[in-house]
């Protein structure tokens, strides 16, 4: 019996279980004091939506923590990756419906992502390859990709996209908000990669000693 | 002689100076006027904030730690000294004391918690500056301060030169506190015991706590020095734009960042020129005064700024491989 909870103990790890007793002691602060806002349907609804974003974000810069650096740009970057989206949805025809609209859809979300991809690798290429440090070569890029970001849009906002896109930040499936279920999609197989797969295990031995990979 | 030049050629400061003349030279020929004392006065005056921070920062960078916090530290100062101004009456002694004063504790502040909870000075001064700006804009709802008292408005200027069309050259606060801000870091990074101080525990705090220096005092003064000449580049702030804005100052951060790592200091510590910071703060500012000459759009200027960081950061550090290649361990 002690062995086993040594054993989750161990696994669960002494940060998380200190940042899980603050989240009791939270809890039951906010608990008793707005309790049937905060744990009502809506206000856990809304936690449901909101949270992911930052989530996904997070997941981001742990890998690069991890790794014994540090990511500033990855808001700028994603930023970036939503105006490619709302580019391409904006330069397709308007008049799409079906299967051509799902394409277009996709080929938006793919163009984003890879417009991240992009950003990332010069950042990989400035830290790994020519050795800047980490904090000034995101500085870097963040400034840069901000500004192209500015630059491009001056600033304004654009809206009024296609529900297959509004669905992935607003819709539901079985009730579960789609950001929650993005973000699970996402976070599991990041876990598997850094714990399971040799390229996890050196990222997580690089940010420990790098002389040592 | 060939060694010589070889070093001259690694110099950070050769490179920018190079680059500065060439960008200027571009701009005097397609902008006449990019050349003419006004506007050399203008560029001063409106990077005087900057280029304080620059000289409170390069300290800070030499001793081997970093300040995000600067911009919010100013903010408050600004907002603090001239709301007691405003309702107290005070004059140009007590609002610089004020602000100078509350850039000094909170500077002391990151440099306690730097010091004793042994988490990366980055982490911390973000720490800080969210919890500073977030009680700013508590405190003030986001309002801005307008009516500044009226000898703050009209400020302090010293007429250089008039030309025959009676058109009056003035040298004026912000060019002055400019000056002073980075003479005061060469004197005291260059011929003070603390200057040394600062770059032995830049280069090796382990081997400065060894040899006996006081390094939690050390930190503490760092911190406290960048705070100082925060709360100092506040006051000049709101003289030059007339007024108190609570979130005007924050964002500058990265520009500062930007112009003291590329004229050479090391975000590793031990590393860093006060006339290095002097050309990168140089080089970022003809480059976006250019741009605005040039009647490119200001919305690109980040980006303009990024791309020279960009491209300044990894030239850096290819050379500095290049020069690890070529004597392995001197680099």
């Amino acid at each position: 019996m002690a062995t086993m909870r040594d054993a989750t103990l161990r696994a669960v790890g002494p940060t998380n279980l200190r940042l899980l007793a603050l989240l009791v002691a939270l809890s039951l602060v906010f608990g008793l004091s707005v309790g049937d806002r905060l744990f009502a349907g809506l206000g856990l609804r809304s936690m449901a939506y909101q949270l992911p974003e930052l989530g996904l974000l997070s997941l981001a810069m742990m890998v690069a923590l991890l790794s014994g650096g540090l990511d500033l740009s990855i808001i700028a970057t994603a930023d970036l990756s939503a105006l490619a989206v709302a580019a391409v949805l904006k330069a397709a025809p308007g008049d799409a419906a079906g299967a051509a609209l799902a394409a277009i859809e996709v080929g938006a979300v793919l163009a984003g992502i890879g417009v991240a991809a992009v950003v990332g690798t010069v950042n990989g290429i400035l830290v790994g390859y020519l050795r800047v440090s980490p904090i000034l070569a995101t500085l870097g890029t963040m400034t840069l990709v901000k500004g192209l970001a500015v630059g491009l849009t001056h600033g304004s906002v654009i809206s009024g996209f296609p529900a297959g896109v509004v669905f992935l930040g607003n819709g539901s499936v079985l009730g579960v908000p789609m950001p929650l279920i993005l973000f699970a999609a996402v976070a599991l197989p990041l876990g598997l990669v850094l714990t399971r797969t040799p390229f996890g295990v050196v990222t997580a031995l690089m940010g420990d000693r790098k002389s040592v990979v | 002689m060939r060694d010589a030049l070889r070093r001259l050629g690694a110099s950070q400061e050769l490179w920018l100076g190079l680059v500065i003349l060439a960008m200027c030279a571009v701009l005097s020929v397609l902008r006449p006027n990019f050349l003419s004392l006004q506007n050399g006065l203008d560029l001063l005056s409106s990077y005087a904030f900057n280029g304080m921070l620059v000289s409170g920062l390069l300290v800070v960078l030499i001793a081997g730690g970093i300040d995000i916090s600067f911009a919010a530290v100013a903010s408050v100062a600004q907002f603090v000294a001239l709301t007691i101004a405003n309702s107290y009456g005070a004059g140009w002694v007590e609002v610089t004391a004020i602000a100078g004063a509350i850039g000094l504790c909170l500077g002391l502040v990151n440099g306690l918690l730097v010091s004793t909870l042994g988490i990366a000075s980055i982490i911390v001064t973000i720490a800080t500056q969210s919890v500073i700006y977030g009680v700013l804009l508590t405190v003030t709802k986001g309002q801005d301060i307008f009516t500044l008292p009226d000898w703050f408005a009209a400020g302090l200027s010293v007429s250089v030169r008039t030309d025959a069309d009676g058109t009056e050259y003035s040298v004026n606060l912000q060019i002055v506190a400019l000056v002073a801000s980075f003479v005061v870091a060469w004197l005291l990074l260059n011929r003070t015991t603390f200057g040394r101080q600062v770059f032995a525990l830049g280069g090796n705090p382990e081997a400065a706590r060894r040899v006996g220096f006081d390094v939690f005092r050390l930190n503490l003064m760092v911190y406290a020095y960048m705070g100082l000449v925060a709360g100092l580049a506040a006051v000049v702030q709101a003289q030059y734009t007339q007024s108190v804005s609570p979130t005007a100052l924050v964002g500058r951060e990265l520009d500062v960042v930007a112009a003291a790592v590329l004229g050479g200091a090391s975000l590793d510590g031990g590393v860093g020129t006060v006339s290095g910071a002097v050309l990168g703060l140089a080089l970022i500012a003809v480059m976006q005064n250019g741009l605005a000459l040039l009647g490119v759009s200001s919305y690109w200027s980040p980006f303009f700024t990024g791309l020279v960081v960009v491209v300044a950061v990894a030239s850096m550090a290819a050379r500095a491989r290049r020069r690890w290649r070529d004597s392995p361990g001197l680099a």
